[in-house]
């Protein structure tokens, strides 16, 4: 079996841990034009300490193949706030809840090609549940390095499509794709 | 924040720009070019003697009457349909000489049966 990785790492995990039961105040992101998006990173205050969730492409070794796929990340210590796509000005959105819990989204696909087994982990979200169960979610672009933004109740269903996608759309089915969730709960 | 690209009058879904995309390279099933090295359907490879001018004259097409923003470290521009697809060209990629349009249907209300996908324009071995 040949495995390789593209998940949060264990020293972003408990940055994301500590996040628990502090305010987030607000978000800063590019303005949506048509899509809820931002360009490469989401600028999150928290408690008055300023974080990112950055999303930008990295050579990784990928199942059968390298290739640019966009890696998640969370970042302390950000010295500079701005946004990655040129003549653009964030805005700032004000949310002003508790963090109650956070769920990171990891999924690992696997494929068997010539009697060679491959499987690939990476992180595809985090989503935020705060007062009343109402969330924020980040979900990474597989094909750009755009951070998608959603918010309501329910949000993993956002993700569910992975599953299928995966299974019966990425590769030829005779190559035996399968993916399963692995969820990190934080409370 | 984002220029309008195109002199058409009002912004453009994907579903405008498909036909003069289609016609003018391989279309199957939703993507565009042949399936690349690997395994995966999604990472696609469309072959010119000049790839990068390939590479830009398809993402001209596909883009035209969108919101098109440079990125800021000057190596591609990315462009918002109408219908929420995202297109982003990129004339330098970790692959020497293979600049890549990738289209993004993510948050497409009418993705016409597009599929995600990354196109590599590769130097001329087939045409």
């Amino acid at each position: 079996m040949i495995k390789t990785y593209n998940k949060i790492n264990d020293v972003e995990i408990q940055l994301l841990k500590g996040f628990i039961g502090r305010k987030l105040k607000n978000i800063k992101h590019d303005p949506f034009i048509f899509t809820p998006t931002s360009y490469g990173v989401v600028y999150l205050t928290i408690d008055d300490l300023l974080y990112s969730i950055t999303d930008f492409y990295e050579s990784v070794k990928c199942l059968d193949f390298i290739e640019d796929i966009s890696v998640l990340k969370i970042n302390d210590n950000i010295t500079e706030v701005k946004s990655y796509l040129k003549d653009t000005k964030l805005i700032t959105e004000n949310i002003n809840q508790t963090i109650n819990s956070i769920s990171i989204i990891n999924g690992k696909s696997s494929i068997k090609k010539n009697n060679e087994s491959f499987s690939f982990e990476d992180t595809y979200g985090i989503i935020f549940t705060l007062d009343d169960d109402y969330q924020f979610a980040f979900e990474k672009d597989d094909f750009g390095e755009s951070i998608t933004i959603y918010r309501g109740y329910n949000l993993f269903e956002k993700f569910k499509y992975l599953k299928d996608n995966f299974e019966k759309e990425a590769y030829d089915i005779s190559l035996n794709p399968s993916f399963e969730f692995d969820i990190i709960n934080l409370k | 924040m984002g220029t309008y690209k195109g002199g058409f009058p009002t912004y453009r879904s994907l579903r405008d720009n498909l036909d003069v995309t289609k016609n003018n390279y391989d279309y199957k099933n939703g993507y565009f070019g042949n399936k690349g090295k690997s395994s995966v359907n999604d990472i696609r490879e469309i072959y010119s003697d000049d790839q990068f001018k390939e590479a830009k004259s398809f993402y001209d097409k596909i883009t035209y009457g969108g919101i098109e923003t440079p990125l800021a470290n000057d190596k591609g521009l990315i462009t918002k349909l109408k219908d929420g697809t995202i297109i982003t060209y990129r004339e330098i990629t970790s692959t020497i000489n293979s600049p890549a349009v990738e289209i993004n249907i993510r948050t497409s209300k009418d993705a016409c049966g597009i599929k995600n996908q990354k196109i590599h324009f590769e130097g001329s071995k087939k045409k």
